[in-house]
């Protein structure tokens, strides 16, 4: 795969001359844990993946460190992490990403700035809160700038740290998850000719629009529309109950079968039984159509703040991204290119980092989250 | 590259003092454990040499008291010794015997006779002078503790000799040889007499000192 140049396996004997810390991501089923490592000659392998599901819910495991330290047992044992350094990210819920524009004289003033914006935005005093930002636009038009800017509440912050801490992880960096897409989709991307990518990410409740030029992150915007909402709307139009659309879709859409219990081997249902999936489809269209609305409009502030320059391709991460023919229907309404994010650990042939384990689209934030340190380190 | 880290300065710089007062923290009682180590080690070592020094120290008195003991029988050696040369200079001198020939010796052919003889061995204790000259055999007493002076056994061994002569000048002759003798120290002549009988003989005492240093 040629994109994937600066990606790729192991050869036996290559000698290991930097190994980065590990992305961790706490996902909406699993806990995904990617470590990359960079070989002597320079090509990144991977060096160590795992994803293991929660055995209770994400929110009680998240106020538990002994039960969170027994889960990454689960996942450390029998591979070859090293260390124990992790970089990761907030859950979802517990950040906000905005796009600030504000008026600033020069960088020193930038701080001042969003600080004031801020201020004006949010409903408790500043101390109450984390705040980073990375400007979008630094040059000055109509003496405004522009930074996508991270606000988490700074107990969650701290909370979720001292989790961590306490689950004996050294914490190296704690950023949010469309900075890691986009770190990964940078990485993938043909750094000559920068492209224009949008990245969907779908959740239960709600879906990020982040929108990469480059290196650059242009904006992160959240929509009220998730796999709850759709699989609500399969269940009104046959009748039936959520439960039972969840089952159909599990069974039919899935492009695996993961639900608990979901029958395996010769007994279960075809995958590719293409009547139910279209039908299914068909069904939440509709849904998808406001959901292609939002896209529309980042896609022009893209263009707006690009000088023009159009997206190249849309990449679909999260739960939706697992339902075979979204990204067909998608590719449909909007006119262009569609597809599942590639599975960024298809490049590695280390098989004693994880081999026999299934590659998932949701692994892409863990593994954005790893290529962090090989950046800064290479 | 600019990146996102949202973890707050202060928590960091927490963390940050966090570890290094672990890490202060492991130093101590690393360097606790190695001062205590050392501390029992250096008290072990002292308990052993302590036990050696006061094995020394009792070897030590043992050897003292054998040398006190080995002087002891030492002294008591040299007073043995010197008892030995008392008694061997008190028995020393010229044998009785050997007088016989020598008296036979000096006598020859003179027309002298023997009535009675006499041969005596005695001593007296003097004192030792250190710068005086003394004459005579003496046998050094070994110094008594606590005294002054040193004093000597002066030891004389004379033969008292009693008899007849044909004449004078026969008793001379005899007197005179005898004193030639390299046994006889001193040849003393006491009493001459002639008897009142026909024939006239002389009667006559003399005392033979005997050297003492002679024949041993």
């Amino acid at each position: 795969m040629k994109r994937f140049a600066w990606l790729s396996g192991s050869t036996p004997g290559s000698r290991v001359a930097a190994i980065g810390s590990i992305g961790l991501e706490f996902a909406r089923e699993k806990l995904h844990l990617v470590q990359l490592q960079r070989l002597a000659d320079g090509r990144l392998t991977l060096r160590a993946r795992a994803s293991v599901p929660y055995p209770e819910d994400r929110t009680e495991l998240m106020t538990s460190p002994a039960r969170l330290k027994a889960l990454l047992a689960r996942a450390f044992k029998g591979r070859p992490f090293h260390g124990r350094e992790v970089t990761t990210a907030l859950p979802a819920g517990d950040i906000r990403i905005l796009s600030v524009s504000y008026a600033a004289g020069d960088d020193r003033d930038a701080d001042a700035a969003i600080a004031r914006v801020m201020e004006s935005r949010l409903p408790e005093p500043l101390a109450n809160y984390v705040i980073d930002y990375l400007p979008v636009r630094a040059t000055q038009r109509d003496g405004e700038r522009l930074s996508v800017v991270a606000v988490a509440g700074r107990e969650a912050v701290v909370d979720y740290l001292e989790l961590l801490r306490r689950a004996a992880l050294s914490v190296r960096s704690l950023e949010i998850g469309p900075a890691a897409i986009k770190r990964l989709v940078s990485a993938m991307s043909d750094l000559r000719e920068p492209d224009n990518v949008l990245v969907i990410n779908f959740g239960e409740e709600v879906t990020y629009l982040t929108m990469i030029s480059g290196r650059r992150l242009l904006l992160d915007q959240e929509v009220a529309f998730g796999e709850r909402r759709l699989l609500a709307q399969i269940a009104d139009t046959l009748e039936v109950s959520a439960e039972e659309a969840r089952t159909l879709v599990y069974d039919h859409v899935l492009r695996e079968p993961s639900r608990p219990g979901a029958p395996q081997g010769p007994d279960a249902p075809a995958l590719n039984d293409n009547d139910v999936t279209d039908t299914l489809l068909e069904i939440i269209r509709p849904g998808l159509a406001s959901l292609v609305e939002e896209i529309k409009r980042t896609l022009m502030y893209a263009a707006a703040e690009t000088h023009g320059q159009a997206a190249r391709r849309v990449y679909l991460v999260g739960s939706l991204a697992r339902w075979r023919g979204v990204d067909r229907a998608l590719n449909d309404m909007i006119d262009i290119e569609v597809a599942n994010i590639p599975d960024p650990l298809v490049a590695f042939t280390n098989p004693a980092a994880g081999a026999g384990e299934t590659a998932e689209p949701e692994i892409a934030v863990a593994t954005g989250l790893a290529l962090r340190d090989m950046f800064e380190h290479g | 590259m600019a990146e996102f880290d949202l973890i707050p300065g202060d928590y960091r710089r927490g963390l940050h003092h966090l570890r290094w007062l672990r890490r202060f923290a492991l130093a101590l009682a690393i360097a606790a454990i190695l001062s205590g180590s050392a501390f029992a080690a250096l008290r072990l070592g002292t308990r052993a040499v302590s036990a050696e020094i006061d094995e020394l120290r009792g070897t030590r008195a043992v050897n003292e008291q054998l040398g006190a003991r080995l002087a002891e029988l030492r002294k008591q050696r040299e007073s043995y010794a010197s008892q030995l040369s008392l008694l061997d200079g008190l028995r020393g001198g010229t044998p009785a015997e050997r007088m016989f020939s020598v008296v036979d010796r000096a006598l020859g052919e003179e027309p002298v006779w023997f009535a009675r003889w006499r041969f005596e061995r005695a001593g007296a204790s003097v004192e030792v002078s250190p710068d005086g000259v003394n004459t005579g055999y003496f046998i050094v007493i070994p110094k008594a503790d606590g005294s002054p002076e040193q004093r000597a056994w002066q030891v004389e061994t004379h033969m008292s000799i009693s008899g007849r002569a044909l004449d004078h000048a026969a008793l001379s002759r005899f007197a005179a040889r005898l004193f030639e003798q390299p046994e006889i120290d001193d040849v003393r002549v006491l009493r001459t007499s002639l008897q009142a009988q026909r024939q006239k003989r002389v009667e006559f005492d003399l005392v033979v000192v005997v050297n003492n240093g002679a024949g041993r």
